[in-house]
């Protein structure tokens, strides 16, 4: 992850990782965008994506906190204070 | 038989949108039936609570994709599940939709199959070099 990256840039990547996810268009997720609800999203798919992120942003992400996520908006709540 | 000599149905009577339905104890119906030489077909009621339907819809679709993700691997069950540490029995009742695996589960068995694509995809590199020597 580029060290400079703000707030606003890791919503958005966040946003992208969840749409490859889902295999939809990147346009159709927002950070309110619940993932069980709008994408389809299973427990398979919430692994997955909590891995995706660990890789994109070098970060480790415990179980218990990552199965409390649902949008991109509460994974970057997840995911900043790792980064800082 | 005298009317006064006749065996009582006792049975309770709910009513729902309009129409009263008997409750009545099944070995009662089951006699009934038998008497009037009716077939009795009992069918097990599914759930009426979307939230436990949409649970056990997710299961299903879990277990689909991991029996799938599993296949691709050429491992068995008992591989995967000493691979990714967990009970086969445990992995046996995921890959059949009856249990919903928490968080950790899910990983340790996607660590472990990301594990072994890598190892196949090693094996056919090697493969296809010695193919070339």
């Amino acid at each position: 992850m580029p060290t400079t990256m703000t707030q606003e840039q890791a919503r958005l990547r966040l946003c992208e990782l969840a749409a490859t996810q889902a295999s939809v268009d990147a346009r159709e997720v927002t950070p309110d965008t619940d993932f069980f609800v709008d994408l389809n999203f299973d427990s398979l798919d919430t692994v997955e994506y909590t891995m995706m992120i660990e890789e994109e942003f070098e970060v480790t992400i415990p179980d218990e906190r990552a199965d409390n996520v649902r949008t991109p908006a509460d994974a970057l709540a997840m995911l900043w204070p790792l980064l800082s | 038989m005298r009317p006064n000599s006749r065996k009582r149905c006792v049975y309770q009577v709910v009513e729902l949108d309009g129409v009263r339905y008997a409750i009545v104890r099944e070995s009662v119906l089951r006699a009934v039936c038998r008497q009037a030489g009716v077939q009795a077909q009992p069918q097990v009621a599914q759930s009426s609570d979307p939230e436990a339907s949409a649970t056990e819809l997710d299961d299903e679709r879990l277990a689909r994709r991991l029996v799938q993700r599993r296949k691709r691997t050429g491992l068995t069950q008992a591989a995967l599940a000493r691979r990714a540490g967990i009970r086969v029995e445990t992995l046996n009742r995921v890959e059949r939709g009856k249990t919903t695996p928490d968080f950790s589960t899910v990983r340790k068995l996607v660590n472990a199959m990301n594990e072994a694509e890598s190892e196949l995809a090693t094996d056919s590199l090697v493969s296809a070099a010695r193919g070339k020597e």
